[in-house]
């Protein structure tokens, strides 16, 4: 009995030779796969396996797949879905590891950077192979996916940027909520942003008027601090080796953004206004009936509708600073690109072609109340037929022809984070950290110095 | 000489065996661990962007971290954060621990589940949770506060009150320590207590006099891990705060992340990297040279 009983140093033995052999196996090449009996039912001999990443849409991901699929048998695509802004540093690694996807969905202002370093594959043999047609898309999405004169992706959706007012706190404070906000004039919304808060007995306050940033959080809208940039006739670039964010233009942008939270409390105020509303659709100060103006996004139209069928709202386009009646507008939204070095470079372009059309644009912008990148699926009246707001929805989309779009640079993702996130340059100035010309100028510093950086990394 | 022999050979046997048993730690410590880190050094003198082809660019990737006025506040908002987190979190992990060392405490083990079970709640989720629970005027904590005729502030809303905020949030994840102190308190000879009784010391003394340094070892461990862990705080200011109001939250390793991910100036990042690893590499072998004054390790 006692021959047959292990010793605790065998039996560790043992234990570390079996994990040993189940390590190296696990580090083996797995056998491949043995045919399948059903000779009918057996895959294609030259299957392909396509890879397909989306920052979110995944619903019409899923669906648009199944059919490409169903019609292409001899294809398998796997797709992998992320919530926004989590897909960049994936794909980065993927592409430092050579395991990038073959097609990707992602924010048209990043493919500039994609493309500057050399990360996106031009598309140049696949626009000509499938006739690509440029003014079928709206101008700005086109631009946008275009970096020293060669295309680097294909718009597929969009998103427009506009004033929203609650009619009935307009009415309450005696103005006609029928008439839009005087975007044109940049005094007069000071006064009308004072003018519409509300504070409780204690003074803390119980309605906004308008905080004209994102920089607190998304509560108070999205976009305006490009929007309001466009609006002044500036721009952020003079070329493409020259920025220009100390310009005139956006350092009265800035000012007049501290000077409408100075005139309803100051940056404290509009803080503690702010804080613990979630950024999710179901949570808006606006759709509360406790934030009287802002400036957002189209899709709101749809999360109204859904999460606040009883809120009175108007949206109209903004105006251009001292031009009633001429408007601007800001294109958002999102683009399929192919990384670099993809493989199986002519069923990628036949993916492509297939979520790129009509039918895939339209298909996503019912489902989630997109404007189309391609104008035809943009006016269509079964698109424009299923929004909540038909007449809004109309407005909105229209008004993607005249709208701007973010600088088409590698320096985007630095010019984002100066310009509109927490930490910089509106920071600075609400926080009364510095004065406008300091923050402009030391903003300008940055974005200049990466932008030679940029240049000089690539010997040009 | 035959014993000798044997006795070589055992230990030869043995030391083959030592490192057939720690082999997989030791594969999957060079390969994701050390490799790497090799690799970030190397890239730290590159202006490697993962797209571009890489250029060696010396020390500037260095010179321009030191020239940035925001890599020192992302140093100052790491500092403060830890100084102030990691002792705090061990003096209440040591009470709690103390308190539910108590033999006679009824429900002892129920105490000990309910407070350790933070600890094992994703970092993302109880952040979005904290969120509300620092909201300024419908929140838990200044509704407490309220209670008191306190006016709590805006705790992620105001520069001045966003990294308390954090640290409050992280003084109940304090599982870990508790647990760590009360496996310490446990070991604590009994026979220590009675002495000093007889000799007519009483609870405090007895507290400073055999407690502390009978359990020193495990306040020095979770002293050392509390600021290594500090130092790389990043989840809560990545999910809350984004890094504001006004760059409060801005911590290094979120300023790190900005620069790898979103900049795409991961040489950049690695000379960050390799600053950081140096400072708690540093600030660790100060710790060990002070705790060989304080820690008993009963010989």
């Amino acid at each position: 009995m006692a021959l047959n009983q292990l010793s605790r140093r065998d039996f560790l033995r043992l234990s570390a030779l079996g994990t040993a052999s189940t390590m190296l196996a696990a580090c083996a090449v797995a056998p491949a796969a043995a045919p399948s009996a059903g000779g009918a039912q057996a895959p294609a001999a030259a299957t392909v396996n396509l890879q397909f990443w989306s920052e979110g849409a995944h619903e019409w991901a899923e669906e648009q797949i199944a059919l490409y699929m169903e019609q292409n048998p001899a294809v398998t695509v796997e797709y992998v879905t992320f919530k926004s802004q989590e897909m960049t540093p994936k794909l980065l690694t993927a592409s430092a590891a050579g395991t990038a996807p073959n097609l990707t969905r992602q924010d048209r202002f990043r493919v500039a950077g994609w493309a500057g370093r050399g990360g996106a594959e031009p598309l140049t043999a696949y626009m000509e192979q499938y006739s690509v047609d440029p003014s079928v898309f709206w101008p700005a999405t086109w631009e946008e996916c275009q970096w020293q004169g060669v295309t680097y992706a294909i718009p597929f959706n969009t998103d427009g940027r506009y004033v929203f007012w609650n009619k009935d706190i307009f009415a309450a404070a005696g103005l006609d909520p029928e008439t839009p906000p005087p975007t044109h004039d940049w005094e007069a919304m000071i006064d009308l942003a004072v003018s519409l808060t509300q504070r409780e007995s204690d003074g803390v306050v119980n309605v906004m008027g308008f905080i004209p940033s994102q920089v607190l959080s998304n509560a108070y809208g999205n976009g305006g601090d490009y929007l309001y940039v466009w609006a002044n006739r500036g721009s952020f670039l003079i070329d493409d080796r020259t920025a220009s964010l100390d310009s005139p233009e956006l350092q009265q942008v800035l000012q007049w953004q501290k000077d409408i939270v100075d005139a309803v409390g100051g940056i404290d105020v509009a803080a503690e206004f702010n804080a613990g509303w979630p950024t999710t659709a179901g949570f808006s100060p606006f759709g509360a009936g406790k934030l009287a103006m802002m400036v957002n996004g189209d899709w709101n139209i749809g999360d109204f509708a859904r999460y606040y069928p009883d809120l009175n709202f108007g949206m109209a386009p903004w105006e251009i600073r001292n031009s009633p009646g001429e408007y601007t507008g800001f294109a958002g939204g999102f683009s399929l690109a192919i990384p670099a070095g993809a493989a199986s470079l002519d069923e990628t372009y036949r993916l492509l072609d297939f979520l790129a059309s009509y039918d895939s644009q339209l298909s996503a912008s019912i489902r989630y109340q997109f404007i189309p990148a391609r104008k035809d699926a943009a006016l269509s009246e079964e698109l424009l037929a299923s929004s909540s707001n038909p007449a809004q929805r109309k407005m909105a989309n229209e008004s993607m022809e005249y709208a701007h779009f973010r600088p088409v640079t590698p320096v985007a993702g630095e010019i984002h984070s100066y310009w509109v996130r927490p930490g910089t340059a509106r920071d600075w100035v609400l926080y009364g950290e510095k004065d406008v010309a300091t923050a402009c100028k030391d903003m300008q510093e940055a974005i200049q110095k990466a932008l030679d950086e940029y240049w000089v990394s690539i010997g040009a | 000489m035959n014993r000798v022999r044997i006795t070589k050979t055992l230990r030869g046997h043995d030391t083959l065996w030592f490192y057939i048993f720690i082999s997989p730690w030791l594969i999957g410590f060079v390969l994701f661990h050390l490799g790497p880190m090799a690799a970030s050094l190397v890239l730290s003198v590159t202006n490697y962007s993962v797209l571009m082809p890489t250029r060696f660019v010396s020390i500037s990737n260095y010179q321009a971290m030191f020239a940035d006025e925001l890599f020192w506040l992302s140093i100052s908002n790491t500092v403060y954060y830890a100084t102030i987190s990691v002792p705090l979190t061990i003096v209440t992990a040591l009470l709690l621990a103390l308190l539910l060392n108590n033999s006679t405490l009824r429900g002892r083990a129920l105490f000990r589940s309910v407070f350790y079970m933070p600890s094992i709640l994703p970092l993302v989720a109880v952040s979005i949770l904290w969120i509300w629970l620092l909201q300024p005027r419908f929140g838990l904590i200044n509704t407490f506060l309220s209670w008191f005729a306190i006016k709590g502030p805006n705790w992620l809303g105001d520069p001045a009150w966003t990294k308390p905020g954090l640290i409050i949030m992280r003084l109940t994840h304090i599982g870990a320590d508790m647990v760590i102190f009360l496996a310490a308190l446990q070991g604590v000879p009994v026979h220590l207590y009675e002495a000093a009784e007889l000799d007519g010391a009483g609870r405090f003394r007895k507290f400073l006099h055999i407690t502390i340094p009978m359990i020193s070892p495990a306040i020095f461990f979770t002293f050392i891990i509390g600021f290594i862990n500090s130092f790389q705080v990043f989840t809560q200011a990545y999910i809350m705060t984004g890094g504001g109001p006004n760059n409060a939250t801005l911590f290094y390793v979120l300023y790190l992340y900005q620069f790898a991910f979103e900049f795409f100036k991961m040489g950049h990042a690695s000379a960050m990297a390799w600053f950081l690893f140096v400072v708690i590499v540093s600030l660790t072998f100060v710790q060990f040279r002070w705790g060989s004054r304080w820690v008993h390790y009963g010989n």
